[in-house]
């Protein structure tokens, strides 16, 4: 369960000038609920993920988090060139808390990324592609009830289709068993993906139980 | 589908260990780099040792020139490695704050963790070779020893959390800081003895405590070590609580901008 209490957001909050990116977004998301973020470019969706992840810090209201939330998958990754690749994911799973099965967890992820034997050599050493597997292959192999998806989940990794197929049918079968709040390039992912939906509209957020009313919702404004 | 969320106190042991580890692993695979950082100190006190013993004196304050400098180098670098490290980790541990569970207070107290740590090993083989050279190399008091290096740590990531705020805050500051470093060095005692200093300066040098610090840590090792009358390990601990109070509150209060680099 993720609970957002009239939630605020701004950037730069000592220049009274900047605008407000969310004014007052209060919503639940029960366990398990698969949610779409839509709405238009600088409405705010990313902000919001970044906000659920705890990456960014509200600028007045509450969130509320029981449950174990991903960081949000998208982002360039915080892995470390110098180190290799196996040491860069103990580091992630240790911070997650997968101490006691971290071996397993290892395996899974060499075995899933197709790394092979460059999953111990250093990350400097890896192409964009690589990289893109090993963070998508990270995000897939730690545990979270509501994983967050910004919209590029495949950095890097988008000529291999092969991967790309197979990545998403994992996490499908993944946020079929815990919950994905996710924004995305097309609507395409969007209905594969959630069944409910968030429109996000001058810093207002409307919670829609199907994800194709939010949809709607979002074109007839952009068309008016 | 589970419910089981860590409490806070368990995350932070995690990350803690993590960060350390991650630490310990970047900072081993610099090769032979950060071996040479390492033995810094120890070249230090051979050059020092050398000057002092074979040009100017053979003992200063009733004990050996040696143990008078090492006891001295090694308190202040424990101090000075501890502050200008940790005070960089939350500059270059920027990326890492992506994941919820890494404040960047965790950052610099991780750092500073580390830098206690190599300070020991580095103790450890400085002192081991003084006592094959035939000096006498054990504290007499070990336990003060340690009180009093532990207070140099103490300011060392008081510094560490202040100064990594104001230096993100105002990118300028780290130059300021880099040039009280240079005086700070000469008013602790660490190479040049206080009771040289002419009375009215003298009086002022006192206020500072990390030279009640050097001086606490050398009576430790030789109680018969003629230390400055005002010795006072208690307002070294005093003073570093409350600088300790000022980073964390600096930390706390800036955290998000600490968490934008700005």
């Amino acid at each position: 369960m993720i609970i957002l209490k009239d939630v605020h957001k701004r950037y730069n909050a000592d220049q009274k000038s900047e605008k407000w990116v969310l004014k007052g977004v209060s919503f639940s998301i029960p366990l398990g609920v698969s949610v779409g973020l839509v709405g238009e470019s600088g409405s705010g969706k990313s902000t919001l993920l970044r906000l659920i992840g705890g990456i960014e810090a509200v600028s007045s209201g509450r969130i509320v988090r029981r449950c174990r939330v991903s960081w949000p998958m998208g982002f360039a990754g915080a892995l470390r060139s110098s180190l290799t690749g196996r040491q860069n994911a103990r580091f992630i799973f240790r911070i997650q808390g997968h101490t006691e099965d971290i071996e397993e967890r290892l395996t899974y992820l060499q075995d899933f990324s197709e790394l092979g034997a460059d999953f111990d050599k250093p990350l400097k050493s890896y192409t964009a592609e690589m990289k893109g597997k090993i963070l998508f292959s990270l995000f897939i192999a730690s545990d979270f009830d509501v994983y967050l998806s910004d919209v590029g989940m495949l950095i890097g990794a988008k000529r291999d289709l092969a991967f790309k197929t197979k990545a998403i049918k994992t996490f499908k079968t993944l946020t079929e068993q815990s919950g994905v709040i996710m924004t995305a390039p097309n609507e395409r992912i969007l209905k594969q993906f959630c069944s409910a939906g968030i429109w996000l509209h001058e810093g207002q957020a409307h919670w829609f139980d199907n994800i194709d009313d939010a949809l709607k919702h979002h074109k007839e404004s952009s068309t008016v | 589908m589970s419910l089981n969320t860590r409490t806070s106190l368990l995350v932070t042991y995690e990350t803690w260990q993590a960060l350390f580890f991650r630490d310990a692993i970047v900072r081993l695979s610099k090769g032979r780099a950060s071996l040479s950082e390492l033995f810094d100190p120890i070249k230090q006190i051979l050059f020092m040792s050398f000057m002092f013993s074979v040009i100017r004196m053979r003992a200063v304050g009733g004990i050996d020139t040696v143990i008078w400098l090492m006891v001295g180098i090694l308190t202040y670098n424990t101090f000075k490695k501890t502050m200008n490290s940790a005070k960089q980790a939350v500059k270059s541990n920027m990326m890492l704050f992506n994941y919820r569970q890494i404040r960047p207070i965790d950052t610099v107290f991780v750092r500073a963790a580390m830098e206690f740590f190599l300070t020991i090993i580095v103790a450890i083989i400085v002192f081991t070779g003084a006592g094959l050279y035939g000096l006498d190399a054990l504290p007499a008091n070990p336990l003060a020893a340690v009180a009093a290096v532990f207070a140099v740590w103490l300011i060392g990531l008081a510094a560490a959390l202040t100064f990594s705020v104001t230096e993100i805050l105002i990118p300028d500051s780290a130059k300021v800081i880099t040039i009280i470093m240079g005086p700070l060095y000469f008013c602790s005692g660490v190479i040049l003895p206080i009771s040289s200093v002419p009375p009215p300066y003298r009086d002022w040098l006192i206020f500072n405590p990390l030279l009640h610090a050097v001086e606490a840590a050398r009576l430790s090792f030789a109680p018969y070590y003629h230390a400055i009358p005002e010795l006072d390990l208690l307002y070294v601990y005093k003073f570093a609580l409350t600088f300790l109070c000022l980073g964390l509150a600096l930390q706390v209060r800036f955290k998000s901008q600490l968490m934008m680099g700005k």
